[in-house]
């Protein structure tokens, strides 16, 4: 079930600018890129304090709204956090507030692509360890994770596609059984298929004209981003014990592949 | 006052994901903290416990504008420490507001009514299942809805349900003390030493005065005449003290992290 609340109601009526127009002409100019321009004209029309006052419930908003690892959509921040404001102050405040999360809680924003463009996710700048971990998560949130490292591994090892039924065959092999409620994950195939794929970690394709359906699995955007080819490599390579990763051949050269598209993509920006 | 680093970011996305750690659990993340950006970890104990003050300092000044606050609490039960993140906004039930609907918050503000009502700081758990009876809401719950929230709450460090008690957890009573000090200004009783919100504990019959337990026994451990502590009451003191060594209770006030006492004050002012 969906129900959002305004973080800390109320402050952009208490904050109602006094003189701001003389204030807002001088400060808008944060030597942003020129696409902002627009949006800069529509903040420029809030008051500096009332926009403080927005980027700070957006930060909040977006923690408080994380915490399902839903993607959260870009209607529902204009809808909640910016409300009456233009929604053309949109892009400043968002700026703004993925600065923050940067800067204090070591949290990128990233917006997904294609069909789920308008959508945002929050990845940890830092690379949690598989093997030594450095800080402690709930219990029931690590478990699903060694779960989803082992989904994804399998993609991974089987050139990043892998048809449903072969999953269930594998995984069955380690006493997870998707009809079978699991001690620890209830609901497995529900758990996989659909919660997994909500939050971004999977993606569940059904194959054109099936009959009965086959569907694929594949890396979704946030596994993309929270994770990387070679940490799962790593991951992998510990499983079966071998010292070098680049036995894996195609395998080591898909990770080669992808940490070059990133560097270029790096050095573009 | 010293910058944000990446050792306080990661031990702050830490607390995010778990909302409630002990002492010792704090102490092993602040550690890995400080291991994993090769920051020094000071072993000798005084000066790593003000080291670790002052990083929950910083973050703290930090995330303040978010209503956010690292707060210190401790158990009713045994008096040992925790330490949770809270929503500090005036409608503190913001950070459950994404895991709830609005017919379970509705039920859990009437099971707090009817515990901070309770003399005990607990209600059994049948008269918890009937409060679905007394809802409002349109979209009504069933006695098995509330069994399963019940549980549900528990998971999530919202409540403690023990031996057919339901008792509100140190995560709700840090994160929730304002709105129940406010809404419930009659019945809530401060703790006469700590001047804490206090649910659990020892009451005077006489007087009305009310003790945490732990804080009962650095009072009257070394005393053989117990008498209320209260201001001209001078009733005698009935209940039964434990002995003084309850695990942690002496940290209470040797750590000098913010106590959510001191948070009272600073809201009071705005």
């Amino acid at each position: 079930m969906k129900r959002t609340r305004q973080p800390s109601g109320k402050s952009n009526q208490d904050e109602l600018p006094s003189g701001s127009q003389s204030q807002a002409s001088q400060n808008p100019s944060q030597s942003q890129a020129t696409s902002l321009t627009q949006a800069e004209k529509a903040a420029a029309k809030l008051d500096q304090k009332e926009l403080e006052l927005k980027v700070n419930d957006l930060v909040q908003y977006l923690l408080i709204m994380d915490q399902k690892k839903y993607p959260i959509k870009k209607v529902d921040i204009n809808k909640v956090v910016l409300k009456d404001t233009s929604n053309k102050a949109f892009p400043l405040v968002m700026k703004r507030a993925s600065e923050k999360l940067a800067d204090i809680f070591g949290i990128d924003v990233i917006e997904l692509q294609d069909k789920q463009k308008g959508s945002y996710i929050l990845i940890s700048k830092y690379e949690i360890d598989a093997d030594k971990p450095n800080v402690v998560w709930p219990e029931e949130d690590n478990t699903r994770m060694g779960l989803l490292m082992i989904i994804l591994s399998l993609v991974f090892m089987n050139n990043n596609i892998m048809q449903d039924s072969e999953m269930w065959h594998t995984l069955k092999k380690l006493g997870i059984d998707p009809e079978v409620p699991h001690e620890t994950f209830g609901d497995v195939k529900k758990l996989i298929t659909s919660e997994f794929v909500r939050q971004g970690y999977l993606e569940y394709i059904r194959q054109p004209q099936t009959d009965p359906s086959i569907y694929d699995f594949k890396w979704g955007q946030r596994a993309k981003a929270e994770t990387s080819k070679r940490n799962i490599l790593h991951f992998v390579s510990q499983m079966y014990d071998v010292s070098d990763p680049q036995q894996w051949t195609s395998q080591w050269q898909d990770k080669e592949n992808e940490e070059e598209m990133e560097v270029s993509q790096a050095n573009s920006n | 006052m010293s910058e944000l680093r990446d050792s306080h970011r990661l031990f702050l996305q830490s607390f995010m994901s778990r909302s409630v750690l002990d002492a010792k659990e704090v102490k092993a993340l602040y550690k890995s903290s400080c291991e994993k950006f090769n920051e020094e970890y000071i072993t000798q104990e005084d000066e790593r416990r003000r080291q670790l003050a002052e990083f929950v300092i910083v973050i703290n000044n930090s995330i303040k504008p978010f209503h956010m606050e690292i707060k210190k609490g401790f158990s009713e039960d045994n008096g040992t420490n925790c330490y949770c993140l809270v929503s500090t906004s005036d409608t503190a039930i913001t950070k459950m507001a994404s895991d709830y609907t609005a017919t379970e918050l509705e039920y859990f503000k009437k099971l707090i009514e009817l515990v901070v009502e309770s003399d005990v700081g607990y209600i059994g758990s049948v008269e918890a299942l009937n409060l679905t009876e007394s809802l409002t809401n349109t979209k009504k719950m069933s006695k098995t809805d509330a069994e399963n929230l019940l549980k549900r709450m528990k998971a999530d460090r919202w409540l403690i349900l023990n031996e057919g008690q339901v008792s509100l957890s140190t995560r709700t009573i840090l994160e929730l003390d304002m709105y129940i000090t406010d809404t419930y200004p009659e019945t809530a009783k401060m703790c006469e030493l700590c001047k804490k919100l206090c649910l659990k504990g020892q009451l005077c019959e006489e007087c009305g005065v009310k003790l945490h337990v732990h804080c009962a026994s650095r009072i009257f451990s070394k005393q053989n005449q117990r008498k209320c502590p209260g201001q001209r009451c001078n009733a005698e003191w009935v209940h039964d003290i434990p002995s003084k060594d309850v695990p942690g209770s002496q940290h209470v006030q040797q750590e000098n992290i913010p106590s959510h006492g001191q948070n009272r004050k600073r809201k009071a002012k705005h």
